[in-house]
């Protein structure tokens, strides 16, 4: 997987291609296709990878180390560029001067809203997807979670228990390998962490103060980070230089191009082909399988079909559900495995941009060196250690202790050599915490195909309907008293609340739009990800999640999606699918 | 041109490149502006970072027309302050008369901000932004902070001083 020289061209060449018949297609190369590809290839299956962006070489394509100083407008970002090209993307803060080329370009790739309900949809097109640009927390869901909807009578109930989960969890979090420190919280289970980063002074300050304030009902930890603290599985220890969004030579942190995609490689089972645009799903009514996926060349333009006795779809939620959607035939008029109807329903998001900050003084002496690529976590409290009358589920918080540099210095008074000396040195201590809420699955909020829209591949593009609810603005109201309450308790000064709830779809955290469940009448997918319809495909992504839980989801991703494959292994070797 | 060797002399090796934006004469005003803003002490000052070709940049290919006419207005503006004060352009003023030209200035930015309007709407923001920010991120800048691009570790909390002003990032 390390460069063209290592692919197949004989696999992909047109006269081949339509006749081989790969033991699995899996669609998407980022967080989950690339753990569909390794665990499938490990099980001895043939399997092709569709990705429908460009090859990405971390030797020649990963831009971590790029100084300021050797950037064109010193990480102010191409403006220009970006108001052209990525008017939506340059939302996210990982879209900037050297990470935006990991990033979609929003005119080849176009989607719609319904009005008055903005959506920002970001998007990584390219071998190794988002998985290169996400920020690496991994939590666990738990019982709390998985049981949630059962228990309050909302969306449909999750076929799984974190029994069920557990090992899977396990399996990921070894081979992904996750710094952090165990707890022992039933609302957010411990994993085989390698060794946790440390507090910066300022946040000790405020974990002493959370746990002296609040007892055992609340606490602050080190978030729990897919970095690694010490070498693990040939892949060397962090060297905390900072911008992890951009690549990650030394193969730090876990992404697909790090360590998944080359361990199915490293089998010769896997067939990567980049720039494939899948365009559909092949329905086979007479067999009532899928027999393979209609593919676009991204740069010819090319019409191609490529076989395979399973499809994985991997390609984001959004992405798996709109080529669901556009999958039609006469058995599936509706769009294909969606004879429930509620394919592209339920999207769902978390809540982000609310909590509150403030500074520590007295620390002023203390600083940190290097830059640790995480920061610290307060687990949830609402509904399981403390109870809400006014919202259901709840949320927990990300923060991050800081010392400003000179950029200070442009919204205060003052020039010259004291003023120089002043903006070398570091400013006040400041701390921030920002609630992560959990968003409920609702009917409203769905995705269809926009019949006046397409996208650059003449493929029709999303017409995105999604808004928050009351339930996700009251909790945010509340994430934000609750934050200013714990930094004051903890002796912060100058408190300020942070009311800035992004649209929905900011926090990149999309999920829901074809549902799991007990049910064939109300979900799209059993407990294996497997279709109800359709028993040789599998919607291994973020689209399976019948609730959002408030935890950041990607571990939960790997974890079923290892589970799914796993299960379509077996089901594959009993002649099943 | 003997001025526009003196604009020319302290920039970086390798970082020369025509000015776009920026007259001759505007280049020289900028330039003495930043170098008051951020002078040379014991580690270089905002000629030697070669802040004016990054303001040159800024003005030619990132900000806005309108922007970009604010900015250079007031560079003119400025000229035509310094020449009621001491008969010269800015580049030509004293050392005490150019201190007390962006003294003024600095004063009319931070009323406008006391005040509570919008401080940026004054070049001297922008002047004093892209200054800031072409010294701090150049190489010199960031050197003279400690900066390197592979701390190679994370100490979460460590006496300042034992770090001097360059703390790894």
């Amino acid at each position: 997987m390390s460069g063209p020289r290592r692919r197949r061209p004989s696999r992909t060449a047109p006269h081949v291609r339509r006749q081989e018949v790969y033991d699995a297609i899996v669609v998407g190369s980022g967080m989950t296709g690339g753990w569909a590809a390794k665990e499938l290839t490990e099980a001895g299956m043939r399997t092709l990878v569709l990705e429908a962006g460009p090859m990405v070489i971390p030797d020649r394509d990963y831009v971590e180390h790029v100084a300021p100083y050797r950037m064109p407008y010193r990480g102010w970002n191409d403006r220009k560029a970006l108001e052209a090209e990525q008017p939506v993307q340059r939302e996210c803060y990982a879209c900037d001067e050297m990470g935006r080329k990991f990033f979609v370009n929003d005119i080849e790739n176009p989607y719609s809203t319904g009005d008055g309900k903005p959506f920002k949809w970001i998007r990584g097109r390219q071998v190794g997807g988002k998985s290169i640009m996400w920020a690496r927390q991994s939590y666990r869901l738990s019982d709390v979670d998985f049981e949630a909807n059962a228990r309050e009578g909302v969306g449909v109930d999750w076929p799984i228990r974190y029994a069920d989960i557990e090992p899977w969890y396990d399996y990921v979090s070894s081979f992904a390998g996750i710094s952090g420190r165990r707890e022992g919280l039933a609302q957010l289970p411990d994993g085989p962490f390698l060794p946790p980063m440390d507090l910066t002074c300022i946040e000790e300050v405020f974990r002493q103060g959370i746990e002296r304030h609040y007892g055992d009902t609340r606490l602050l930890t080190i978030g729990r980070s897919a970095v690694l603290t010490r070498d693990h599985n040939g892949r060397r220890a962090c060297h905390y230089c900072g911008p992890c969004h951009r690549g990650c030579i030394t193969r730090s942190y876990f992404s697909s191009l790090n360590a998944t995609l080359p361990a199915a490689e490293a089998t010769g089972l896997m067939t990567l082909r980049p720039d494939s645009v899948v365009h559909s799903v092949i329905w086979d009514s007479s067999k009532g399988r899928v027999t393979g996926v209609r593919v676009i060349d991204a740069g010819t333009h090319e019409p191609l079909e490529f076989y395979g006795r399973i499809v994985f779809l991997g390609a984001s939620a959004l992405e798996s559900a709109r080529l669901l959607l556009h999958s039609t035939s006469p058995d599936f008029p509706d769009g294909l495995a969606n004879s429930s109807g509620v394919l592209g329903k339920y999207l769902m998001d978390h809540t982000m941009g609310v909590g509150a900050m403030a500074t520590f003084p007295g620390w002023e002496a203390y600083t940190f060196t290097g830059q640790r690529p995480n920061g610290i976590y307060i687990p949830r409290f609402r509904n399981v250690t403390e109870p809400s009358s006014d919202f259901l589920r709840g949320y927990g918080y990300q923060g991050w202790s800081a010392r400003p540099g000179w950029s200070r210095g442009v919204d205060e008074p003052g020039f010259g050599v004291a003023f120089k000396d002043r903006l070398s040195g570091q400013g006040p201590w400041s701390m921030e915490i920002e609630g992560f809420g959990e968003c409920l699955p609702r009917e409203t909020n769905f995705i269809e195909l926009d019949p006046d829209l397409t996208d650059a591949w003449g493929i029709p593009a999303l017409k995105i309907h999604c808004e928050w609810s009351d339930n996700e603005r009251h909790m945010m109201e509340d994430a934000a008293d609750q934050a200013a309450e714990m930094l004051e308790a903890a002796g912060g000064r100058d408190v300020r609340r942070k009311m800035a709830l992004v649209d929905p779809g900011l926090t990149i955290h999309e999920m829901g739009t074809a549902r799991m469940g007990r049910d064939s009448k109300t979900s799209v997918l059993n407990g294996f990800n497997q279709s109800w319809d359709v028993p040789n495909l599998f919607v291994i992504d973020g689209a399976a999640m019948p609730s959002s839980a408030c935890q950041n989801p990607s571990l939960t991703y790997m974890a079923l999606t290892a589970r799914a494959c796993a299960y379509a292994v077996e089901a594959s070797k009993r002649g099943e699918l | 041109m003997a001025l526009g060797h003196r604009v020319r002399r302290g920039l970086i090796p390798g970082e020369r490149r025509d000015l776009q934006a920026l007259s001759p004469e505007q280049a020289r005003t900028v330039t003495a502006l930043a170098e008051v803003i951020v002078p040379e002490t014991d580690t270089p000052g905002a000629t030697a970072a070669g802040v004016v070709d990054f303001v040159d940049v800024i003005l030619a290919e990132w900000a806005e027309d309108d922007e970009r006419t604010r900015f250079l207005a007031g560079i003119g503006d400025v000229d035509e302050r310094a020449r009621t004060l001491e008969g010269a352009t800015f580049e030509e003023c004293s050392p005490e008369g150019q201190i007390s030209l962006v003294a003024g200035l600095d004063e009319e930015v931070d009323a406008l901000r006391r005040e509570g309007a919008d401080a940026p709407e004054h070049f001297f923001h922008d002047v004093k932004r892209y200054t800031l920010a072409g010294f701090f991120t150049s190489e010199v800048g960031m050197r003279s902070l400690g900066y390197r691009v592979v701390p190679g570790g994370f100490e979460a909390c460590v006496l300042l001083d034992e770090y001097g002003a360059g703390t790894g990032r």
